[in-house]
């Protein structure tokens, strides 16, 4: 029998992994290591349940915890990357992504397109217009102020624009898809 | 369709077009649970079930480390309010009738009612370590507790009304009533816990959870020294009383989680007023300060015979209110019908049911999940993939869409349905695309190809 901590807790879990993993995944757009950062997430908010307290929602906090360790990744990430080339090491490990999620066709097209951004512009992009949070929640999600996040949404919008419609020329994109 | 527009729909989409498989999610939430595990044995935490940290003791009793305290504070809030389970559109209005009440919160016949010792209130004056000692350690200090409370947190748009009664000696149990408002638009979630099992119950979507937890013996009196200390990296560490597995009334009735993030640092506050009636109980009032974004300072009032926060508010830098918590009925040591705290479940369907009957859409290659009766026709409709093929049986609808399109969404509206299929890109027209609608509770199925 789990106890009561841990019933509420998988079933955050059970409620938001999924969501989660969508929201880091579009960041790294590695699905490994998505996975790996959404597991850290989930531990980490084990360890901090006692300050999910002030009125915090659940969902923000849950997100916020992966905005963090989504950085912690990028810090670390870049230190690491810095050593390979000193090394001039090759990372030839990478995992099949077939495995572990599964990218359909406009999907897959947003995401590249979200690959175009800095990480400050995704972030923003995916809290916002993809999880859907409000300029106010993404702004306590990420720690910024809310002009810094309409700012940033402003310019990571035009961006996306830019990147979709060179896409869709290139593709002539079908006039029914525009509805 | 703008292209602003067109750009939206595409980022709106971005959720379903990944596709995170439930394979996947089961792995990685057994790898975290024994991750939690290995960790918490090398914190020297007993684990006496297949995995966790059970409610021990009765209640629960002082774990020394942080990081295990149980926060039941906002526990069912969490649930209830802020896991977002609340999205049924049918919403009820405020004060709502009493015949739609769950039974368990009428009015019920007393005559079996344990009747407990009257509270007497409490008049000397107090030191600032008194009242802290007797906030964290409230659960010693009364019986039962029948109450009424409004909370409101700055900057939500609703507010937020208890209603509760716990029993914590004789017959012990409790229920508890949440009600989230929002633009005239409630979201309603009960508790209840009796005899080691918890039950939380959501109005709008008449669904249930029902949960086990294990009762023990009660800690001894909680030192300010023992529950509020540092560790060697200078992480504040904090250690808990036990109190009931339900939630509602928490942060006015076990304010633990309060007096550590406010009132720990003794120097932070100082008691404003000794003396204050508030609704017939003698309240002390504390006046602090809290580096918080929203709010600089805040004020409580705190029962003193019990060391319950029987009201507070948060002040802004010019003094405006930010959060408060009104009370509108304390009644301490009342005596309280135990039938209150197991609920009416007539008309309720489990969560985790509840969870399957909702509608499903499985998309990629479906071959496997093809049921032997329809194999035959489904082979059929591979050999026409210049035309969408759509099969059912026992209410679930097998859609093999023609070439060139994929399977956009369902729209049921009754018992007809409407499957909207939209045009892949020009580089996937060539490819045709299977899905399984499950749990959509509909006889028909008209076909729409955008």
């Amino acid at each position: 029998m789990e106890s009561f901590k841990d019933q509420i807790y998988f079933k955050w879990y059970e409620d938001y992994s999924v969501s989660i993993f969508k929201y880091i995944y579009a960041i790294v757009q590695d699905p490994q290591t998505a996975e790996d950062l959404m597991q850290e997430t989930f531990l980490k908010v084990y360890e901090k349940y006692d300050s999910i307290i002030e009125k915090t929602k659940v969902k923000s906090f849950l997100f916020r915890a992966a905005h963090n360790t989504t950085i912690d990744y990028f810090r670390k990430e870049s230190r690491f990357k810095k050593i390979l080339n000193a090394l001039k090491m090759k990372n030839d490990t990478q995992p099949s992504t077939e495995k572990i999620v599964e990218v359909k066709e406009d999907g897959r097209l947003i995401l590249q397109a979200l690959k175009g951004l800095n990480n400050s512009q995704r972030e923003v992009i995916v809290l916002r217009r993809i999880q859907g949070f409000s300029i106010k929640e993404t702004a306590e999600i990420l720690n910024w102020s809310n002009g810094k996040v309409k700012t940033t949404l402003h310019r990571a919008d035009k961006n996306l624009e830019k990147f979709l419609l060179m896409e869709d020329e290139n593709n002539e994109r079908p006039s029914i898809v525009r509805l | 369709m703008s292209d602003r527009q067109l750009l939206d729909y595409k980022l709106e989409k971005l959720e379903d077009e990944i596709v995170w498989g439930e394979d996947r999610k089961r792995l990685i939430k057994s790898q975290l649970q024994e991750k939690i595990i290995s960790k918490n044995k090398k914190k020297g935490i007993i684990l006496h079930s297949e995995w966790g940290i059970l409610l021990k003791n009765r209640f629960n009793p002082i774990l020394s480390i942080s990081v295990v305290s149980l926060m039941f504070l906002g526990i069912s809030y969490f649930v209830g309010v802020q896991l977002n389970i609340f999205n049924d559109p049918e919403v009820k209005q405020a004060n709502e009738p009493k015949e739609n009440m769950p039974e368990s919160l009428k009015p019920s016949n007393e005559k079996t009612a344990y009747i407990p010792p009257k509270q007497e209130e409490y008049y000397e004056d107090m030191t600032k370590e008194e009242i802290l000692t007797k906030m964290i350690n409230s659960v010693d200090y009364f019986e039962t507790a029948v109450g009424e409370f409004k909370s409101y947190s700055g900057g939500d748009p609703g507010y937020t009304v208890v209603e509760y009664a716990i029993s914590l000696k004789n017959q012990p149990g409790g229920f508890g009533k949440r009600t989230y408002t929002e633009n005239d638009k409630n979201d309603t979630f009960y508790e209840y816990y009796k005899d080691g099992t918890v039950w939380n119950l959501i109005e709008q979507t008449h669904t249930y959870r029902q949960m086990s937890y294990s009762e023990g013996s009660s800690s001894d009196t909680l030192k300010i020294e023992d529950a509020f200390t540092v560790d060697h990296e200078g992480i504040n560490v904090t250690n808990y009383r036990e109190r009931p597995p339900i939630g509602s009334a928490n942060e006015t009735l076990f304010p633990y989680e309060i007096a550590s993030n406010y009132t720990r640092d003794l120097n932070s506050w100082d008691i404003e007023k000794q003396n204050e009636e508030l609704l017939g109980h003698n309240t002390l009032v504390i006046k602090g300060t809290k580096n918080h974004r929203d709010f600089q300072s805040f004020r409580f009032w705190v029962d003193k015979d019990t060391g319950i926060l029987v009201k507070y508010e948060t002040y802004n830098s010019a003094g405006d209110v930010v959060d408060y918590l009104y009370p509108t009925k304390l009644e301490i040591n009342v005596p309280i019908n135990s039938d209150k705290f197991t609920p009416n479940l007539e008309g309720y369907t489990s969560y985790e049911l509840h969870l399957k009957d909702q509608p499903k859409m499985t998309t990629g290659n479906i071959d496997e999940l093809i049921p032997e009766e329809l194999k035959e026709q489904w082979e059929e409709a591979k050999k026409k993939p210049n035309e969408t093929t759509v099969l059912e049986l026992n209410g679930n609808w097998y859609i093999y869409a023609k070439k060139g399109y994929l399977v956009n969404y369902i729209e049921a509206n009754g018992k007809e349905g409407t499957l909207y299929l939209a045009k892949t890109s020009a580089q996937k027209s060539q490819y045709t695309f299977h899905a399984l609608a499950e749990g959509y509770k509909v006889e028909t199925l008209k076909i729409v190809h955008e």
